[in-house]
């Protein structure tokens, strides 16, 4: 078997702050191979953000950060390497596109400019080498008259465009591996639409492994392979995403599905909601970190934290009760469709 | 009828002074105990649509009718007493609620300002309504930041419905929750509905979020109303090529979910034109993908109704020269197949 192109082992994060030590990432392991997409997906604070920023050590100058595990790429350990090497990925065979382009983009430059600037830091072209190189990215995405539109600043683009212009910076340097945090959430449904299909079209064409992190399954539908699902801090089920939608197995993922929109759901049907709260990261917590908001939560599901149960070749769940919930699904199904 | 708006203009000046028109001749109604959702994207003018129907914001022509009462007329006192029948609920309850205030005072505020019952009747009457929005005693004296954004929508809830209200505008009321507490505001919103005396203009950028909870669904584009009509109607037969965009839009966890992105990419293409400069004729066309020169590109289409008058299809109506003759192709049919069989 060849080397996946991304590997994390066991990843903690940690952050130390005024309430206490905050609990981002608990255990995390996942991989990546070339080409392929993986989508992370939870809700606010599950960690799925950290976990992406930590793969490029993007944290903020004063952020009192502990790390530990293996963040393999390529082979090399992005965590035990020095600044400058990891500045040298960064934007070169790693991109980046965040939820919000307009603070991404640097307001006093030129968009042009900014995906040129990328360019000449990792490849060494000249001036007019980077610039030419860029309109045509910035054509590759979609910027309608790219030749001239190449010396406006971010702010005369609309939130489409500008998230057009991050694609094109993050894939200027032909990255291995795309990391896309919430992409499309800012922006308009339909542009939304046109974004996800972009990223999805550039990584088939390119070659570019991706991870899509988001909040809503709705999206890694359309763009990845498999699927990580977080909450609190941990990995809950990591599956393709045709088992997520035939048989997903931890009961926070079903309960997730459930709240995905359908449209032979009879109108004006409740919904039935997740209730409770996630915890608070900065609790110790023992068992498993979804039990006081599940409904089949059993004595040993508060007291001990389940392992991640293997159920075939790429399924995983960390549920107590994953081996019975899964032989019950032996037959395609979609429990979560049942009515109530 | 609880809200009556008719040929509705907002204008706005831009910057540099040029003219903008928010709201461009919009008619719709609200009726009692009906919840209509208001759908669009960024700028189409929805939440100014929202404003001026409350004379928060003036506006230029046409009449708004708010309870019966003629708001073009009113103004000062008259106006607040209106007013105190229809409260807002706002996107960002944290931003929305007063860091200083306790819980408790938040809720009591609207009868406070109002002048509505003393002190011992308000102090029930709140507890009542924490009670009737899911939010626990204990939570009473704690101060906005101490609570979720689940729980401050909720407080955000409650004080609009305080008063006793006739209609409650909600401005995307779940749009800045987590998933598995947006669909518990969604219940929260359908039980009142059910419960109270009380309509709702229901406004989103997401036909997902309006469907459980609207009668009926109106479709904004620049400005204007592209179609409305009733909730099931707009799902499973949209007429007008932006709405069927939206319809596709709606984001679902199955293995079309890439066809559905292509077929967006489709029917919605490119970016909104600025208001600035709208496109002329019918202000859809320039993302159109069946816009022809003539008429599209030369005269606004009219609102006509389309479907049974009397059935199910009651007061659907589209502005779109060419809607007797889209049909959608078959990945377009997939839409409303299931829903169909729902």
């Amino acid at each position: 078997m060849s080397t996946p192109l991304l590997e994390v082992r066991d990843l903690c994060v940690s952050f130390a702050t005024r309430d206490g030590v905050v609990r981002a990432v608990d255990g995390l392991s996942f991989s990546v191979d070339a080409g392929e997409a993986l989508g992370i997906v939870g809700e606010s604070g599950s960690g799925k953000t950290v976990s992406s920023l930590s793969i490029l050590r993007l944290f903020g100058l004063f952020d009192d950060v502990t790390l530990s595990g293996e963040i393999l790429f390529e082979g090399r350990d992005l965590l035990r390497i020095s600044e400058a090497e990891l500045s040298r990925i960064r934007g070169g065979k790693i991109g980046m596109v965040f939820q919000d382009p307009l603070t991404s983009l640097n307001p006093v430059m030129p968009v042009g400019e900014q995906v040129a600037e990328s360019i000449r830091f990792h490849t060494g072209a000249t001036r007019p080498q980077a610039r030419k190189r860029a309109i045509e990215l910035l054509d590759r995405v979609g910027i309608p008259d790219a030749a001239k539109r190449c010396d406006e600043l971010p702010h005369s683009f609309s939130g489409g465009m500008r998230q057009r212009v991050m694609v094109a910076i993050a894939i200027a340097c032909e990255p291995k591996l795309l990391i896309a945090d919430e992409p499309s959430t800012a922006l308009d449904v339909t542009v939304q639409a046109q974004i996800l299909l972009l990223l999805d079209e550039l990584r088939r064409e390119l070659g570019i492994a991706l991870i899509m992190i988001t909040h809503d399954f709705g999206v890694v539908a359309a763009t990845v392979d498999r699927v990580l699902v977080m909450y609190a801090a941990q990995p809950m089920e990591y599956c393709t995403i045709e088992h997520l939608f035939d048989r997903a197995n931890h009961p926070y993922t079903e309960g997730l599905l459930r709240l995905v929109p359908r449209l032979d759901h009879r109108m004006g049907g409740r919904l039935r909601p997740i209730e409770g709260q996630p915890p608070a990261l900065t609790e110790e917590i023992s068992g498993c970190p979804f039990a006081p908001r599940c409904g089949l939560a059993e004595e040993r599901c508060h007291n001990d934290r389940p392992p991640l149960v293997r159920l075939g070749p790429h399924h995983e769940s960390a549920c107590w009760l994953a081996t019975e919930r899964a032989a019950r699904l032996t037959t395609p199904g979609r429990p979560w469709e049942t009515p109530s | 009828m609880v809200l009556e708006v008719d040929d509705l203009v907002v204008r706005f000046e831009s910057a540099d002074g040029r003219p903008i028109t928010a709201v461009d001749h919009v008619s719709l109604r609200i009726g009692r105990r009906e919840t209509l959702g208001l759908v669009g994207e960024t700028g189409c003018g929805k939440s100014t649509l929202a404003r001026a129907a409350l004379k928060l914001i003036p506006f230029d022509e046409g009449q708004v009718k708010l309870l019966g009462r003629d708001l073009g007329d009113l103004g000062g006192e008259e106006l607040r007493s209106v007013r105190r029948h229809c409260p807002m609920i706002f996107q960002d309850p944290r931003g929305s609620l007063d860091p200083r205030m306790t819980v408790g005072r938040i809720i009591d505020e609207p009868l406070k300002v109002h002048r509505l019952g003393d002190a011992a009747q308000r102090a029930a009457q709140v507890r009542e309504m924490m009670d009737l929005v899911g939010l626990p005693e204990e939570l009473h004296g704690r101060r906005p930041v101490q609570l979720s954004g689940g729980q401050q929508q909720r407080v955000g809830i409650a004080r609009a419905l305080i008063t006793r209200p006739s209609l409650v505008i909600c401005d995307e009321p779940v749009s800045a929750l987590d998933v598995s507490i947006r669909a518990q505001i969604l219940n929260l919103l359908a039980d009142l509905r059910d419960t109270l005396d009380v309509s709702f203009l229901f406004i989103a950028h997401d036909l997902a979020v309006v469907r459980h909870l609207s009668d009926r669904v109106a479709v904004m584009y620049l400005g204007r109303i592209v179609e409305e009509g009733p909730v099931e109607r707009i799902f499973s037969e949209p007429r007008h090529p932006y709405t069927q965009g939206l319809v596709a839009a709606i984001l679902r966890a199955d293995n079309q979910a890439r066809e559905r992105l292509q077929l967006v990419d489709r029917l919605a293409a490119g970016d909104l034109p600025s208001l600035l400069n709208p496109p002329a004729g019918c202000r859809y066309n320039s993302r159109c993908p069946y816009a022809v020169d003539d008429p599209c590109r030369l005269i606004p289409p009219d609102t006509e109704l389309v479907g049974d008058a009397g059935g199910d299809a009651a007061g659907h109506r589209v502005a779109c020269h060419l809607h007797g003759q889209i049909t959608p192709p078959s990945s377009e049919v997939t839409l409303s197949e299931s829903w169909e069989k729902g």
